[in-house]
């Protein structure tokens, strides 16, 4: 598969005051495919935005090199950034112009001008809804709607590499749903990569094609989301509400005995009306947690249903199959939101 | 090259629709130029300033008869006029409106002989202003006593010299103001009484009765030339002979000049420190991420300060000539006619003055140091320079307002030669913009 972006050793070392370095990408190689949507997880300080800062031609690379559709960001810099469309995480426009004066402004920076232009601005008006406000200034907008133009401008030249820094920050879920199916309609309708940070695994699950997890300055992982989960070993995990029964214990021995659940958990104490204390009264808790740990969810459903339905009564039951937390949890140690 | 101006228009559209910071860039001088104009220049204005020093050389010869250069020597010294032979008349509060105030409250005078002498003390500084009065001053002012030389004799202009100090430029603008005050009513008493005397000769038997008048009837005149018989007030008197311009346009010129070159100065750096906004907002990163140079978008933004500048001081200065229009009910252009030169000049203050502008957020290592450091220079130049009324001598030429200024009197006088303002500003802004865009472009980290 051809790549539209391809790093190759990517590094960036910043000097602190007293000359100290700080190496905040530390050899970063990746290969990024024509028309997929490729995001980019870890918690913030992991790297991200200085290696999409060096893929987009905005900060030098201390060494290695980012190619865009073949160009080198530090030899061919001009060809590179023109197939770059970029949409940064902050509303990126000049709020005292209009939605159609800031697509014109930043148009002339693509040189685009005349028909073309103009041609340009009305289809990413139109693509991104922005018709019956094109005329009224940004600092008059809405927040979803800045967004909105925020991602407009990052289009308007038509860009092979998409570039998408966190855009559904602070973003309502009306907005938020409105951005991803953006994202979508970039990758199927127009045939247009994506790259695409985050730090919410939810987003990059739905998302993303391919996924690469980076912690420290470096890519500790990276693959479809069926890759990287197959790569931990993770399991299902059957999670069951139970009114708290009177034999706890037979219940849990029953359980563990079934040759397909690896592990079985029981929690009271987490639960939000566990044991309570009041005064010198303890009132022990109604509703438990079971979580038994298996190979196929699914398949084993049935027969834990048949195990507990005989002793306790269940108020809820889900399947969690392993995401991408449970992979970051694996790899690092510490949860992605740490 | 393109992109450069299109970097430069939106920042200026970006001005042009900011209603307060048109208001502070353009109504502010505006308002101070004429609350300053009004309270200095005209006959509305109150003062609540110090008396001001001033040098009274009186050089008139007088007619044999009289000496009306004394008299008026008198008046700024705040001494009584008397003379051997007729009446005294005395610069008496009493007939004069309740509301005046005596001149003694103004002026600190003090009698010379020598012009000369007057005219150093002005240059040092011991002098706001010297008031010198020709030798031949009465004889032009006086009518002729020999009836037969009236219609012989033309009513000639007098040249009473007011040298004023470009360091107290106010004050000096004040003296010329009382001076012109003072003069006035010779003039027109001197037509007054000529035209009376034709009058009477224009009847044969009131030519015989006034030639065989004792001498004292004629001892009343004298005091027509008193001019407590009129208010001394601070207004301005339209009297081409001794100045072209009036009090009022004085001011506009050299305080609304000064003031729109200081109020640039804020525009410059305020223009230019406006990109580490663009960073904050990643409107820059934006920028950079596209085809766009990083010298292109400096360049872009710093042409765009540039064209603010230009627009700023040539509006202010229109505006300056509209209202001296309005003051004097007609049109009324401040700065001369030799327009070439002032383009000249006007583009030569804009390049000094965005020059400071660029080199003060260049070395500043932060927005906020830039601020600080920014009102800190312009405040310097403001003082140095003559925008807050004052000159501080030699020092003055340290500030691009000086030079400024200077420039604009020189061609509101009709005075053509500023190529040494060109110059220094020139230079000054070259220096300044070039060192200024280095630094400012190592300092700015995306």
């Amino acid at each position: 598969m051809d790549a539209m972006v391809e790093t190759k050793d990517l590094r960036k070392t910043f000097m602190r005051k007293d000359s100290t370095p700080i190496h905040a990408v530390k050899g970063v190689s990746l290969s990024i495919h024509k028309g997929e949507i490729f995001s980019l997880l870890g918690p913030n300080g992991a790297g991200k935005t200085t290696t999409i800062s060096m893929i987009s031609g905005l900060i030098e690379p201390s060494e290695g090199d980012a190619f865009i559709g073949g160009y080198s960001i530090r030899q061919q810099a001009r060809q590179a950034k023109e197939l770059i469309g970029v949409v940064p995480q902050e509303i990126a426009l000049y709020p005292e112009l209009t939605a159609r004066q800031n697509l014109w402004f930043f148009g002339r920076m693509y040189s685009l001008r005349g028909k073309e232009l103009k041609m340009r601005m009305d289809e990413v008006i139109e693509f991104m809804d922005l018709e019956e406000r094109q005329h009224d200034r940004i600092d008059t907008f809405s927040g979803g709607m800045k967004r909105r133009v925020n991602i407009g401008v990052g289009l308007l030249n038509r860009p092979q590499l998409v570039y998408m820094d966190e855009p559904t920050a602070g973003v309502d879920p009306q907005n938020r749903r409105r951005i991803l199916d953006t994202v979508f309609r970039l990758r199927d309708e127009y045939q247009m990569t994506v790259l695409y940070t985050t730090h919410l695994m939810e987003e990059a699950e739905e998302l993303s094609d391919r996924i690469g997890i980076i912690d420290y300055g470096e890519i500790i992982a990276l693959g479809t989301q069926a890759e990287l989960t197959e790569r931990i070993g993770a399991e299902d995990r059957l999670v069951i509400e139970v009114k708290r029964p009177s034999d706890e214990q037979t219940l849990l021995d029953a359980l563990r005995a079934h040759p397909q659940a690896s592990k079985v958990e029981y929690q009271v104490d987490n639960l939000k009306d566990g044991d309570r204390r009041v005064g010198n009264t303890v009132t022990p808790a109604e509703e438990a947690v079971l979580t038994v740990y298996c190979q196929n969810g699914r398949k084993l459903l049935v027969e834990v249903l048949n195990i507990i339905g005989q002793q306790v009564e269940i108020s809820s039951i889900e399947v969690r199959q392993p995401d991408l937390e449970a992979v970051f949890l694996n790899l690092t140690g510490r949860a992605l939101r740490d | 090259m393109e992109k450069i101006l299109t970097i430069a228009w939106k920042e200026l559209y970006t001005v042009s629709t900011d209603r307060v910071l048109l208001l502070f860039m353009l109504g502010t001088p505006l308002a101070i130029s004429l609350i300053i104009g009004l309270a200095f220049g005209s006959s509305g204005g109150e003062l609540t300033i110090g008396a001001i020093s001033v040098a009274v050389v009186n050089l008139d010869q007088g007619d044999g008869e009289g000496n009306l250069g004394e008299t008026v020597a008198s008046i700024l010294l705040s001494e009584p006029i008397e003379r051997s032979n007729e009446p005294t008349c005395q610069l008496s509060s009493e007939s004069a409106p309740a509301e005046t105030r005596p001149l003694s409250d103004f002026l600190n005078a003090k009698r010379l002989n020598d012009p000369e002498l007057a005219r150093a003390g002005v240059d040092e500084g011991i002098y706001a202003a010297a008031v010198i009065i020709p030798a031949d001053f009465t004889s032009k002012v006086n009518p002729p006593r020999d009836p037969s030389l009236l219609e012989q004799t033309q009513f000639e202009k007098t040249q009473v010299e007011v040298y004023g100090s470009g360091a107290s430029t106010i004050s000096a603008t004040i003296v010329r103001s009382i001076t012109e005050t003072v003069i006035q009513p010779f003039v027109t008493a001197s037509a007054a009484i000529r035209g009376t005397v034709q009058t009477i000769f224009a009847n044969p038997l009131n030519a015989i009765k006034f030639l065989n008048a004792d001498e004292s009837a004629f001892a009343g005149f004298a005091c027509a030339y008193n001019p407590n018989l009129g208010n001394i007030s601070l207004g301005r008197q339209a009297l081409n002979d001794v100045q072209a311009r009036s009090a009022f346009e004085q001011i506009l010129i050299r305080f609304g000049s000064a003031q729109a070159v200081f109020f640039s100065l804020f525009t410059a750096w305020t223009g230019v420190q406006s990109v580490y906004r663009d960073r904050d907002t990643w409107v820059l990163q934006r920028l950079l991420s596209s085809p766009t140079s990083r010298l292109s978008v400096l360049a872009g933004k710093l042409l765009g300060v540039q064209w603010i500048i230009i627009l700023q001081i040539l509006l202010l200065l229109i505006f300056l000539s509209i209202i001296a229009s309005i003051s004097n009910g007609a049109f009324t252009f401040l700065w001369g006619e030799n327009w070439l030169a002032l383009v000249m000049l006007l583009l030569s203050v804009s390049l000094a003055v965005s020059g400071v502008g660029v080199f003060v957020v260049g070395l500043a290592r932060t927005p906020e140091q830039a601020t600080l450091l920014g009102t800190m220079v312009n405040m310097g130049l403001a003082l140095l320079g003559g925008a807050f009324g004052f000159r501080l001598g030699e020092f003055s030429k340290l500030s691009l307002i000086f030079w400024g200024v200077d420039g604009f009197e020189s061609l509101s006088s009709g005075d053509a030669a500023i190529e040494l303002n060109l110059l220094v500003l020139l230079i000054q802004g070259l220096i300044l913009f070039s060192v200024g865009s280095w630094l400012f472009n190592r300092r700015l980290q995306v």
